[in-house]
C-alpha cells in the first residue's frame, strides 16, 4: 500500500487490459449475434413447422401436403410463454411477366397482420405494407424491382399455375419494396397475401409453413435454447411434423459464426498474452525497484519464506485491485455497448456489401469471459509478484543493499 | 352411339330449333372420328427471334388413344415418343433407352414449343370439364363461325374459360383462345389450313401462342395424311419403341 | 541535438531490465500481429481460392441472358464462341498477362430418377483435365472410386447416390432440357462417389466432362460459362473491368468473384476488421511502453532534476524521453518483425493443420492453412510500431519535461 504509485500503475494495466478484452469479445460477439438477428427476423423466425409430406417434396414447392389444423398449433404455441407470434406462409413459383419475357420466381403468401408479428419485413419496406384490401397487391425486392424497371404504384403480371394446376395470370400492383440487410430477399423476394393469393392460385387457405417467432433475449445462447425447448413441446403434442430450429435451417451460417467466433478467441488470448506480459513488466518492475528493500528487510531478521510470502501478497492484492477497476471499467462500457450499441455501418463503411449486419450492433454479456479473466488477471499479478521475491530471497543480504 | 344417332333423329325431325354447345362440341369430336391415323408432320418453335423445325411422323390409333411420334428432323432423329391414354414415355435412339415422362413433366413445352404434353394428351376432356355455351356468331376468313365459350366446372381444367370461333358447316375450331380466371388471355390457337381428308375435315396448319411471352409462337404443319389405314397395333408396344 | 541521441542510448542501457520488458512487450505485440496477419491471410486465400475454383473462378464470363435468370441455370443462353474470346484475351496486354487458366463450364439442373425415386440435382461439367486441379470434389472422392475421366462418367454425392440407391459402377440416367428446349437424356456411369462433408454438395451435385454435357444439352461448341483465374485473385476487379472494355460483344456479362454471393462480402469485411483489430494489438503492445515511461519518469524524478538545474531546457527534456520511448519502440518492432518473420516462413512450409476441427465445418476450406506473409505489411507493421511508441511516449516525456526542478531534486 506503500507504494501507491507502483501499485496504481500495475492495478491499471491489469485493468485495461480486462476492460480492453472484455470490450472486443463483447463487439464481436455482437456482431455475429447482429448478423444472425437479422436472419432471424427476416427469413427463418425462430422455428418454422412443416408436414413430413411437404418436407420430403419441398423442392418443388408443391401447393400441397399443407397443415391439416392450423389453428390448433397456432394456439398452442400462442400459450408459450416465449413464443411471441406465430404466422403461416406457403411458397409457390411463378413467373413474372416482363417485357414479354417470362421471369421465374418463388412467391410466398403471407398474413399480413400475423406476419409482422414474426418477421420484421414491415420495418424495410419502402412503400407501404399490405393494405386492408389487399386483393391485387405485392410485394417485391428493390432489387428485383429495379431489375424489371418497376416502382412503387407500379404494376406486374403474374403466371402460376393454381393448387390443381390449372393456368393463372394475372395483374398485381407494388405496394411497397423490401429493401432488408438479405441479399437475397431483396433480388428475389415476391410477397403477396392469402386473401390474393385464395384467389389467384385457388389455394383454399393451404398452410405449408408455420413460422413461429420467439421473444428476444439478451444472450443468443438463451434464446436459442428457448427455441429448442418449444420445438420438443411441440414434437411431444405432434410427433409427426418436421420443426427446425434457426440453427438448423441455417446450419451453414452458424458454421461460420462458429468458426469466426473461435478465430476470434483466438485473437482475444493473443491479446490476453500481451496483457500479461504487461502486467508481469509493472509488477516485476516494481519487485525489482525494491530489491534493496527486501535486503534491508532480511537484515531486520525477515527469514525468506517470509518475504517470498510478502511479495506474494503484494502481488496477489495488485491484482485485486486492478481486478477490481477492470470490472467496474467493463461494467460501464458493456453497459453502454448492450444498450446504446455501436454504429457498424459507419465504422466499416461499404465494405459492408452485401453482408448481413446492418446498422447499430449490440454487445453481448459472457459471464463466463468475466471471471476467466478475473482469474486470470489475478493469477498473473500474483506470479509476477513471485519472480523477483525468491530471487531477493535468495539473494545475499549485502549483494541487495548493494542492488540499485 | 346410340344416344348420338337419337339425338340426330330428333334433331332432323324437329323444327330447326338452336343447336346447343355440347352438340357442336360432338360435332367437332366426330371429326376426330378416325380409327387409325398416319401423317408426316412439322412444328416451326419460334423464341425470341429464334427458330427450330422438328418434323415428325405420326401414327395413331383412337382405341386406347394411342399414338407414336417419331421424329425425323436432324439432332431429334430417331427419338420416339409414345402416348398410350395418359402416359408418355420417350425413346433416345443414341442411348437406345427409354424414359417414362410423369407428373408435373407433361406441363413443359413439347420440344420447347407452346403446346404442352398435357395439351397434346388431352383429347376429349372438354365435355367433362367444361360448360358449353353458345356465345354469339362471327366470321373468320370469310367462314361462318359459332362463338362457343367454355367455363371450368372443375378446379382442375388447365384454362378457366376458352373462347372457340367453330366453322358452322365444317364443325372445325378456327380459333380458340384460352383465359385465366381473371380473364388474362394465355394462349391463342388458329387454324390456318383446313383440308378434307375423305368425309373429315382436318386443320393441317394450326399456329399456337403464349401470350404472355412476346416473340414466341408454334407453327404446327401436317401433311400426307391417311385415315383408317392400316396400322400395325404393335407399333404402340414397348417393344417397338426400343426397335 | 546528437548528445540528447546517446543519452538516450546510455540512459536505456543503464537499467536493462527494465528496457529489456518494454521492448519484449512490444517485440511480442508485433510478433503476433504479424503471425495473425499471415494467418488469416493464409485462411481467407483458403477459403477464397475453394470458393473460386468451386463456383464463379476469379473472374466469369456468360451473357447476360444468363445472369438475368442465373438462378434457374439456364443452357439456352450460351456464349457461342468461347475459343475466339479466350483468343482475344489472352493476346490482349494488360489482360493476357494476368490470365493464369480459362476453362469452360456447363452448371444446369437435372432431375435423376432410379425405379421411382427422383431427385432434383444440379450437374457441374467442366474440362476433366482442369477440373482436377480446381475442384474440391475430385480431392473429396471416396476411396475406391476414381475421377470421371472419361466419356459418359460421372462421380456423385455420396448422399446424393445414397438417396437414389446408387452405387460406384452404376448406370444413371441423366434427362433435362437441352438447349434446343428439348428433352435429351444421357446415360453414365458412376465412377467414383465423393465426399465434402458439405451437404450442399454430397447431397445435390454430380460432375461429368464438359464433352459429355454439350452432347446432352445439344449445345455444339457454346460454354454456359467461362471461368477465368488469374495469377492474383486481388486484381480480379481490375482486369475484369478491362476485359469489359476489350469486349465488344454487349450480350456478355462480365463478373468477378467479389460481387458473387456472400463469401465474397464475408471476405471484403473481414479484412477491414481484422486491420482494425491488428491496430488494437499495436496499441496494447505498445500502451506497455506508455506505462513503463510513466514509471521511468517518476523513478527517475530527482534526475530529471538535476539535468533541468544543471541547465537542460523543457523541450530538450521532452525530446530525451520521447526519443527513449522511440528507440525502444523501433528495437522491440524490429525484433518482433525479424522474429514474426521467421516464424511465418517456418509455418508457411508445414502450414497449420485443422482437419480436428474441420470435420464439423461446412465452408469450402482447406483443412492445412498456410500462413502467407507480404513485404507492405510488414514495413507497415514495422512503422506502427516506431510510431504508436512514440505516440505513446508523449505523454509522459511532457510530464517530465514540466516537472518543477525544486520539487524533483527534492524527491527519493
Amino acid at each position: 500500500m506503500r507504494h501507491r504509485r507502483r501499485t496504481f500503475f500495475s492495478a491499471l494495466t491489469i485493468a485495461s487490459g480486462m476492460l480492453l478484452f472484455i470490450t472486443m469479445d463483447s463487439m464481436l460477439a455482437g456482431m455475429d449475434r447482429g448478423a444472425i438477428d437479422n436472419m432471424i427476423a427476416l427469413t427463418s423466425a425462430a422455428l418454422r413447422i412443416r408436414t413430413p409430406e411437404y418436407a420430403a417434396e419441398q423442392d418443388a414447392l408443391p401447393l400441397d401436403y399443407g397443415h391439416k389444423n392450423v389453428a390448433e398449433i397456432t394456439s398452442f404455441l400462442k400459450n408459450r410463454p416465449q413464443v411471441k407470434g406465430v404466422a403461416p406462409r406457403t411458397r409457390f413459383i411463378g413467373q413474372l411477366s416482363v417485357e414479354g419475357d417470362l421471369k421465374p420466381v418463388v412467391g410466398t403468401v403471407i398474413d399480413p397482420a400475423a406476419d409482422s408479428t414474426v418477421f420484421s419485413l414491415v420495418e424495410s419496406i419502402e412503400g407501404t405494407y399490405f393494405t386492408a384490401d389487399n386483393g391485387h397487391e405485392i410485394i417485391l425486392g428493390k432489387k428485383l424491382a429495379d431489375n424489371i424497371g418497376v416502382a412503387v404504384g407500379g404494376w406486374i403480371t403474374l403466371y402460376a399455375q393454381t393448387r390443381y394446376e390449372a393456368h393463372n395470370a394475372d395483374d398485381f400492383r407494388v405496394v411497397g419494396l423490401l429493401n432488408t440487410s438479405d441479399p437475397v430477399l431483396n433480388s428475389s423476394g415476391v410477397f403477396m397475401s392469402y386473401a390474393a393469393a385464395d384467389t389467384f392460385l385457388d389455394l383454399g387457405g393451404i398452410v405449408t409453413d408455420i413460422m413461429v417467432g420467439l421473444h428476444p433475449r439478451v444472450n443468443l445462447h438463451d434464446f436459442l435454447r428457448d427455441a429448442k425447448t418449444v420445438k420438443a413441446e411441440v414434437k411431444r403434442q405432434w410427433p409427426s411434423l418436421m420443426v427446425e430450429t434457426c440453427h438448423e435451417q441455417e446450419a451453414g451460417f452458424f458454421e461460420i459464426s462458429k468458426t469466426k467466433r473461435s478465430f476470434g478467441m483466438v485473437y482475444l488470448v493473443v491479446l490476453l498474452l500481451i496483457a500479461a506480459v504487461g502486467i508481469f513488466n509493472t509488477v516485476l518492475m516494481s519487485v525489482y525497484e525494491r530489491i534493496r528493500e527486501c535486503g534491508v528487510l532480511r537484515s531486520f531478521g525477515l527469514r525468506r519464506g517470509e518475504l517470498t510470502r510478502l511479495f506474494l501478497y503484494e502481488g496477489f492484492l495488485t491484482g485485486i485491485i486492478g481486478t477490481t477497476f477492470g470490472i467496474i471499467a467493463s461494467l460501464c462500457s458493456n453497459l453502454l455497448l448492450v444498450t446504446r450499441g455501436f454504429p457498424l455501418d459507419k465504422m466499416a463503411g461499404e465494405a459492408m456489401g452485401d453482408f448481413p449486419v446492418w446498422g447499430v450492433v449490440y454487445g453481448q454479456w459472457n459471464l463466463g469471459m468475466w471471471v476467466t479473466i478475473s482469474l486470470f488477471s489475478i493469477g498473473i499479478a500474483t506470479l509476477a509478484g513471485l519472480i523477483p521475491a525468491r530471487k531477493a530471497g535468495a539473494m545475499e543480504i549485502t549483494a541487495t543493499l548493494r542492488f540499485v | 352411339m346410340h344416344f348420338r344417332i337419337l339425338f340426330l333423329l330428333l334433331a332432323a325431325s324437329l323444327p330447326a330449333r338452336a343447336i346447343d354447345g355440347k352438340e357442336i362440341l360432338n360435332r367437332i369430336d366426330r371429326n376426330n372420328g378416325w380409327k387409325t391415323m398416319t401423317s408426316r408432320a412439322s412444328m416451326e418453335i419460334m423464341i425470341d427471334n429464334e427458330v427450330r423445325t422438328k418434323t415428325m411422323t405420326i401414327t395413331g390409333m383412337s382405341d386406347g388413344n394411342r399414338s407414336l411420334v417419331t421424329f425425323t428432323n436432324p439432332g431429334d432423329e430417331g427419338t420416339r415418343y409414345l402416348m398410350l391414354g395418359k402416359d408418355l414415355w420417350i425413346y433416345f435412339p443414341e442411348e437406345n433407352d427409354v424414359v417414362k415422362i410423369s407428373g408435373h413433366m407433361l406441363k413443359e413445352g413439347m420440344m420447347g414449343s407452346d403446346v404442352s404434353y398435357e395439351d397434346a394428351l388431352e383429347a376429349d376432356q372438354l365435355t367433362k370439364k367444361y360448360d358449353v355455351v353458345i356465345s354469339g356468331d362471327t366470321l373468320i376468313d370469310s367462314a361462318e363461325c359459332y362463338v362457343l365459350t367454355l367455363t371450368a366446372v372443375v378446379k382442375d381444367a388447365p384454362y378457366y374459360r376458352r373462347v372457340m370461333c367453330v366453322d358452322k358447316k365444317r364443325f372445325v375450331p378456327l380459333t380458340e383462345e384460352s383465359y385465366a380466371k381473371s380473364g388474362k388471355l394465355l394462349k391463342t390457337v388458329r387454324v390456318l389450313e383446313i383440308r378434307k381428308i375423305g368425309t373429315l375435315y382436318y386443320p393441317v396448319k394450326i399456329v399456337m401462342k403464349n401470350t404472355l411471352r412476346k416473340n414466341s409462337r408454334t407453327v404446327f404443319t401436317s401433311s400426307d395424311i391417311v385415315f383408317d389405314g392400316p396400322v400395325d397395333p404393335q407399333l404402340f408396344t414397348m417393344r417397338n419403341l426400343r426397335r | 541535438m546528437n548528445y540528447i541521441f546517446s543519452l538516450a542510448f546510455r540512459n536505456i542501457g543503464r537499467n536493462r531490465r527494465r528496457t529489456f520488458l518494454a521492448i519484449l512487450s512490444v517485440t511480442l505485440s508485433i510478433t503476433f500481429i504479424l503471425f495473425m496477419k499471415a494467418f488469416v491471410t493464409g485462411f481467407i486465400d483458403s477459403i477464397v481460392r475453394n470458393y473460386t475454383r468451386q463456383e464463379c473462378g476469379h473472374i466469369r464470363i456468360t451473357t447476360k441472358k444468363f445472369m438475368d435468370r442465373a438462378d434457374f441455370l439456364p443452357v439456352s443462353t450460351s456464349i457461342a464462341n468461347p475459343d475466339s474470346i479466350e483468343q482475344l484475351l489472352r493476346t490482349t496486354p494488360q489482360i493476357g498477362e494476368h490470365l493464369s487458366l480459362v476453362t469452360d463450364r456447363f452448371v444446369f439442373g437435372v432431375l435423376l430418377s432410379n425405379h421411382g425415386a427422383t431427385k432434383p440435382a444440379m450437374a457441374i461439367a467442366g474440362d476433366p483435365k482442369n477440373e482436377k486441379e480446381l475442384s474440391m470434389l475430385y480431392k473429396s472422392i471416396i476411396a475406391g472410386g476414381r475421377y470421371c475421366d472419361g466419356s459418359r462418367e460421372m462421380i456423385m454425392g455420396y448422399r446424393l447416390a445414397k438417396s437414389l440407391n446408387y452405387t460406384t459402377g452404376d448406370t444413371v440416367r441423366v434427362m433435362t432440357q437441352g438447349a434446343d428446349f428439348a428433352l435429351h437424356m444421357r446415360k453414365f456411369v458412376i465412377t467414383g462417389l465423393f465426399r465434402t462433408n458439405i451437404n450442399a454438395f454430397d447431397e445435390r451435385i454430380f460432375q461429368i466432362g464438359i464433352d459429355d454435357a454439350r452432347i446432352l444439352l445439344r449445345s455444339g461448341n457454346e460454354t454456359q460459362q467461362m471461368i477465368i483465374f488469374l495469377d492474383n485473385y486481388k486484381s480480379a476487379d481490375l482486369v475484369a473491368g478491362r476485359i469489359r472494355n476489350v469486349l465488344a460483344d454487349t450480350t456478355l456479362a462480365v463478373s468477378s468473384w467479389t460481387t458473387y454471393g456472400t463469401y465474397a462480402s464475408i471476405v471484403r469485411m473481414s479484412g477491414r476488421i481484422y486491420d482494425f483489430l491488428y491496430l488494437f494489438i499495436a496499441l496494447l503492445g505498445t500502451f506497455i511502453i506508455s506505462n513503463i515511461m510513466m514509471m521511468v519518469v517518476l523513478e527517475r524524478k530527482k534526475e530529471i532534476g538535476i539535468l533541468k538545474s544543471m541547465g537542460m531546457k523543457r523541450r530538450q527534456v521532452m525530446i530525451l524521453f520521447l526519443t527513449e520511448g522511440v528507440i525502444m519502440g523501433i528495437l522491440g518492432s524490429f525484433a518482433g518483425i525479424i522474429i514474426g518473420t521467421l516464424l511465418n516462413a517456418l509455418l508457411s512450409k508445414t502450414g497449420i493443420d485443422f482437419t480436428a476441427m474441420m470435420s464439423t465445418v461446412t465452408m469450402p476450406m482447406d483443412n492445412i492453412i498456410y500462413p502467407k506473409q507480404d513485404l507492405l505489411s510488414t514495413f507497415e507493421m514495422f512503422m506502427i510500431g516506431a510510431l504508436v511508441s512514440g505516440i505513446v511516449s508523449v505523454l509522459p516525456s511532457r510530464q517530465a519535461a514540466q516537472l518543477n526542478v525544486v520539487d524533483a531534486i527534492k524527491s527519493v
